[in-house]
């Protein structure tokens, strides 16, 4: 552990307090950052400190930038919005040896990603996109069917990165950033539920828990009851949540996202014969009673399906504009009014995820030489 | 504390270096040092002097001129405007980065919020794209790395040395 910032006061060469300079060094970016690194070893110590790395994570998650990822069909592409000039802010590709369209993206949690080969999911990465760090975790011991991305938040660190996986024969494993190993869960993954593991059902994690839409297993009836089934990072146990009444016995996709902090859940239901999506949000985390309609947004020609959330609550949507067929649409809920927003996205599919600056280095310390 | 009708209140203001310091209040309470100082004596006779042991004359002038600017400025609803820029902009091109060092200093310890705020974007925009031997130089900072140590930092980061300003 590094020593924290008050105990290093005035050492930092400037001749100032540490919380001033904390301040000074905040307000830059992390390229400049990097490089003063260099002018000396105090200023090392401070930027790299986990204390400083706290204070700018805690600056930046007040920014966060929403990242659309386009997979499955080259070129596949990370960018950033608000687009530039119709087009997303491409995002540098991963320096990892694995081409972007070979990988599915698991998450976004404290600025780094996690990366998945799409052919057998046992290509794991963790990479850092703003100093391009990465690092390629080593082989789970059982092929992993479905994996989440999260960390545990419950450690105290930003860092304890944590990648769950589940084998098709129910194995479950969980890899720690910090030790840089997989350790087996004894009790596995519940044997009478099913992942239903889709790109667009992408695992959300949210309050310390990674989640999935999924099914009880029932054979020879197709009205299994769908849930969510969740891992909690920091206990490193499976969970079940019950979904709205609603929308727990149809055959209709489900969409976990989150909203302000809360796990939420997009469906079309029985009651509007599926010809609109309903929005639901479980305001106190874990209380079934607590699901809430947000609101319905009724499928027509402009509007197709939802595909993410705006940090503002507005619905990203996949639809028709008056000039540009199959594009980004913005839906209000408090006003019921559709934005274009001119960008044309490609026929294939595109993951929304939440992305905030982080100077964090994922490569374990276990791995570091020296 | 003045009320309304009142005459104009003065504060009075005593530096390390024993100068004594004569300031209009509404420029004196954006120091909340002094403005607790007067909440928790609120019985305060009005010719009370204030000591403030950490400041000296030099940059304590230089933050009554700021504050005293920026206290009319929101008084005409001129905050945020074109004239604080350059008043701003003024304010600063002549201060070496020792003066500099003293007004933070001296406004950390008077804890004046909205001038911090500025001293330290100032600092922050003279590091911003600046090569670390400019920064070395330039703050009179010493480097203490080995070469091989600097050589083992500067590679991992290489590329945050591209599109570095010409010192």
């Amino acid at each position: 552990m590094k020593k924290s910032c008050q105990e290093r006061e005035m050492r930092n060469s400037l001749g100032l307090p540490d919380d001033v300079v904390v301040d000074i060094f905040l307000r830059l970016s992390i390229k400049n950052l990097a490089r003063l690194r260099c002018v000396c070893k105090s200023w090392n110590d401070l930027i790299t400190s986990e204390s400083f790395v706290g204070f700018h994570l805690s600056k930046s998650s007040r920014k966060p930038r929403l990242l659309f990822f386009r997979y499955g069909v080259s070129p596949s592409y990370l960018g950033f919005y608000p687009p530039k000039r119709q087009r997303f802010e491409n995002l540098h590709d991963p320096p990892f040896a694995t081409r972007l369209v070979d990988l599915d993206l698991l998450g976004s949690c404290n600025g780094v990603l996690c990366f998945c080969s799409t052919a057998d999911h046992s290509l794991i990465y963790m990479w850092n996109p703003s100093n391009n760090k990465y690092i390629t975790l080593p082989k789970p011991t059982y092929n992993p069917r479905y994996l989440g991305f999260g960390v545990n938040s419950m450690s105290g660190h930003l860092d304890d990165f944590k990648v769950v996986t589940i084998s098709a024969n129910a194995n479950a494993e969980v890899y720690s950033w910090r030790t840089n190993s997989w350790k087996i869960i004894d009790d596995g993954f519940p044997r009478s539920i099913e992942i239903y593991g889709s790109h667009i059902n992408c695992p959300v994690f949210v309050k310390g828990s990674v989640h999935w839409c999924a099914r009880y297993s029932c054979y020879f009836d197709s009205q299994c009851t769908w849930l969510i089934v969740s891992f909690d990072f920091s206990k490193g146990v499976f969970h079940t949540i019950m979904l709205p009444e609603d929308m727990s016995i149809d055959d209709d996709a489900k969409y976990l996202n989150i909203l302000d902090g809360c796990l939420c859940v997009f469906a079309g239901t029985v009651r509007n014969s599926f010809r609109a999506y309903e929005l639901w949000v479980m305001k106190e985390y874990g209380v079934i009673e607590s699901w809430t309609r947000r609101c319905i947004i009724e499928k027509d020609q402009i509007f197709w399906w939802p595909i993410g959330l705006t940090r503002k609550g507005k619905i990203f949507v996949r639809g028709d504009c008056e000039h540009c067929g199959n594009s980004l649409l913005s839906y209000d809920p408090n006003t019921e009014i559709f934005e274009c927003l001119d960008i044309h996205l490609p026929c294939f599919s595109i993951q929304v995820l939440t992305f905030v600056d982080s100077i964090i280095t994922p490569v374990p310390r276990s791995v570091i030489k020296g | 504390m003045s009320k309304l009708g009142q005459a104009k209140r003065i504060i009075f203001l005593k530096t390390a270096d024993g100068q004594l310091f004569e300031v209009d209040e509404p420029v004196a309470m954006e120091f909340e040092i002094v403005k607790s100082f007067f909440d928790e004596n609120e019985d305060a006779a009005d010719d009370t002097v204030v000591p403030l042991p950490n400041v000296s004359a030099e940059p304590l002038a230089g933050i009554i001129e700021f504050c005293k600017a920026h206290v009319e400025f929101r008084a005409n609803g001129a905050a945020g405007k074109d004239e604080v820029k350059k008043f701003n902009a003024e304010y600063i091109k002549e201060k070496s980065n020792e003066q500099l060092k003293e007004l933070i200093l001296a406004a950390n310890y008077l804890n004046i919020k909205e001038m911090l705020d500025f001293l330290t974007e100032t600092i922050a925009n003279r590091l911003k794209n600046k090569s670390v031997e400019y920064v070395r130089a330039f703050f009179g900072i010493e480097n203490d790395f080995t070469p091989q140590e600097e050589e083992a930092v500067r590679k991992e980061y290489e590329w945050a040395f591209e599109g570095v300003d010409e010192d």
